[in-house]
């Protein structure tokens, strides 16, 4: 179940929009992660040493290949440049001889980063572990530097005294390998620093700055997860206080009625049962569509104007193009039903409700005005913090952050006013009834 | 009318005799409490009506009416508390669907329905149409020709008649259906709906709009081909071009 938004929301909002959307399917209960699901985190290889959802590890080929591509390329590189160095100098070489060097040296880089990369990757330093990765790493170092050492020594003399010489040679007819650990040693204290410098530790920084970020992401994407949950539950609670109260209030009133006008209570009672299967078939999703809202708040008029008859008078106004709007779900009701019983209800006369809905481009605004006798200088503050409204403001701002307002105020000429303005969306409708 | 009222519960009877009494053409000739008492009623008494519970405790409401006899089956009130699984398989076959509890309005209301339904006739072949899909395993889609759609509206079920429709505008993925001074929603495709109506009485005049053509009052053609369509309650829609064809076919087949 897709629920999409249409482009029109601006994209600050778009952090948002996620919480929205993921709230939906929360509550369907589908598959409540919203991880677009990386394919490559599921081909995920051993754990990592905390046991975390693992970042994804590049595939074995492409390592190999980027190593081989990549060392080759340097070394190629500083082959040229070395020759270029040498014939400015006079130097009467070819570039053949210059990139001999250089791939020596790239070679067993090229072999061994792979595995460098691959521990790396496996084993990144945490604080937790890094003396023990420190001594591996430091291990594969002098793997590194034997394989270097190995490979130079076979491919290329070295420079002596004597002139130039191999450090081991195979003499093929009297099977002997002849050795001169001398040279090994300076093949080793001549390569090492650079081998180092250049061969090992970009690849150590490359592994580890790679899993840093993977987990950083992933560290992000659930903290989402969790503050969609949070949210979620935070509305459920809010949400919960909503219906008991009006429900028994009419209870009352049908009980009340039974007594004078038994076809009235009768009606009410009916009403209140038709308002009862559209919260239940709402399923306790958090939005819906401005149509469907009022379809539960007219239900819910209906009962008023058999409790009230002539003393009340509705007046609803919504412009066609918002019907389709998303709102929260019992969003409207409490705020009718507050307008009612402080407006209405202490009238002598006529009492009058306004509900009217119309939209610009930013937002929808909803206005429910009464004709009651107001609020008192220096009370707004009270109604303010009257539960039904505080838990409104609550589930708005969870809903929409800043993006919302909720004002209550005097109408001049006498009345009160409650305007809710919340961002304008269109949004597929996970909450109609499916018949 | 002679009327069977069948529930299990003595409160649920009464409520219903107590109303019926206010209807007038309504004479009561049964009561029953559970199937076997129904059926021999339905075949003893020749009713006109059945308001039928659909949980009784020794067989539901359609076991009743499969074990009937189709020639003389009269027109079925269904009466339930529930209305999730009934909804489905009633669709376009029902004649009426009444959840509990339901004041003497909702009754009268279908009261009025049953009796059209009556007056013409026709529910000898809904019913058979209903004992047909109770005894096949055929796919609802069959042979039958759906006359209306069911929707869930305000806490009831509404039947809703394909000629009572105006329009059909469809918006994200559900459509709304503007019949009078109402308006449904319904949560599918505007593709599907269309392929439910008549193709002769209901035309797509626009991506997301499908008019009935019975309620079409005129046609005013604007510039560069498209047309205004006007409704006999005053609505205006526009054709878009790409859908003018079927408009013009409308036209010309009428002239």
């Amino acid at each position: 179940m897709a629920t999409q938004v249409e482009a029109r929301t601006p994209r600050h909002l778009k952090q948002r929009q996620m919480l929205t959307v993921n709230m939906d399917a929360c509550a369907e209960s589908s598959d409540a992660t919203a991880d677009a699901g990386n394919e490559r985190e599921r081909r995920t290889a051993i754990s990592a040493v905390n046991h975390e959802d693992l970042p994804s590890i590049p595939r074995q080929w492409l390592v190999w290949a980027l190593s081989f591509g990549i060392w080759t390329l340097i070394s190629v590189v500083a082959g040229v440049t070395l020759y270029h160095i040498e014939r400015s100098m006079g130097k009467p070489v070819s570039l053949l001889d210059e990139l001999k060097s250089p791939l020596t040296t790239g070679f067993p880089y090229a072999l061994v980063s792979p595995f460098v990369f691959a521990f790396s990757i496996r084993n990144p330093f945490q604080r937790a572990n890094w003396k023990r990765v420190a001594a591996i790493q430091a291990l594969g170092i002098a793997a590194m530097l034997g394989v270097h050492v190995l490979v130079r020594a076979a491919a290329l003399p070295v420079w002596t005294g004597d002139g130039r010489v191999y450090a081991y040679s195979w003499n093929f007819q009297a099977r002997i390998l002849t050795v001169r650990w001398d040279l090994i040693r300076q093949l080793f204290l001549l390569n090492s620093v650079d081998d180092i410098l250049e061969g090992y530790l970009p690849v150590v920084l490359i592994a580890n700055a790679l899993w840093y970020y993977q987990s950083f992401r992933s560290r992000e994407r659930r903290t989402l997860q969790l503050e969609t949950q949070l949210a979620k539950a935070h509305l459920e609670t809010l949400r919960s206080q909503l219906q008991p109260h009006f429900l028994f209030n009419t209870l009352h009133s049908i009980s009340a009625l039974m007594m004078t006008d038994v076809r009235s209570a009768d009606k009410m009672m009916t009403r209140l049962s038709d308002l009862l299967r559209m919260s239940l078939d709402n399923g306790g999703r958090q939005l819906t569509i401005l149509q469907q809202e009022m379809e539960f708040v007219n239900a819910y008029l209906e009962i008023e104007k058999i409790r009230f008859a002539d003393r009340l008078k509705i007046h609803v106004d919504i412009a066609p193009e918002v019907l389709d709007a998303e709102v929260p779900s019992l969003l409207l009701q409490p705020l009718v039903e507050n307008a009612i019983r402080h407006g209405v209800a202490r009238l002598s006369r006529q009492g009058e409700i306004h509900i009217a809905a119309k939209a610009d481009s930013e937002s929808l605004q909803i206005r429910i005005r009464d004709n009651g006798p107001g609020l008192e200088q220096g009370n707004v503050q009270v109604v303010g913090t009257h539960l039904g409204l505080k838990t409104t403001r609550e589930r708005l701002r969870t809903l929409y952050g800043n993006q919302q307002t909720l004002e209550v105020r005097n109408v001049p000429g006498g009345g009160v006013e409650v305007s809710v303005r919340i961002p304008f969306r269109f949004v597929a409708m996970p909450a109609l009834q499916a018949v | 009318m002679r009327t069977i009222i069948a529930d299990d519960e003595y409160l649920g009877r009464e409520k219903l005799r107590l109303f019926l009494q206010q209807e007038p053409e309504v004479e009561i000739v049964a009561e029953c409490q559970n199937g076997v008492q129904t059926r021999e009623a339905l075949q003893n008494c020749a009713p006109d009506l059945l308001l039928l519970d659909i949980q009784m405790p020794d067989m539901d409401g359609f076991q009743v009416l499969g074990e009937a006899d189709a020639e003389h089956m009269p027109i079925v009130i269904f009466t339930t508390a529930y209305d999730q699984y009934a909804v489905r398989a009633f669709e376009a076959h029902a004649l009426d669907y009444l959840l509990k509890p339901f004041d003497q309005e909702r009754l009268h209301d279908s009261l009025n329905r049953a009796r059209a339904e009556f007056l013409t006739g026709r529910h000898r072949h809904i019913t058979h149409r209903l004992l047909e899909f109770l005894d096949s395993s055929r796919s609802r889609q069959g042979n039958i020709m759906d006359r209306r759609l069911v929707l869930k509206t305000g806490g009831r079920v509404v039947f809703l008649n394909f000629e009572e429709i105006d329009w059909v505008e469809a918006a994200a993925n559900y459509v709304r259906l503007n019949a009078g001074t109402q308006s449904f929603l319904l949560r599918e495709g505007i593709g599907h709906v269309t392929e439910k109506l008549d193709p002769t009485q209901f035309i797509r005049i626009h991506r997301s709009t499908v008019v009935n053509v019975q309620k079409i009052k005129e046609l005013q053609p604007v510039n560069s081909g498209e047309y205004i369509v006007v409704l006999k309650n005053g609505k205006e829609l526009s054709c878009s071009r790409g859908y003018r064809l079927g408009l013009q076919r409308l036209i010309d087949g009428s002239l």
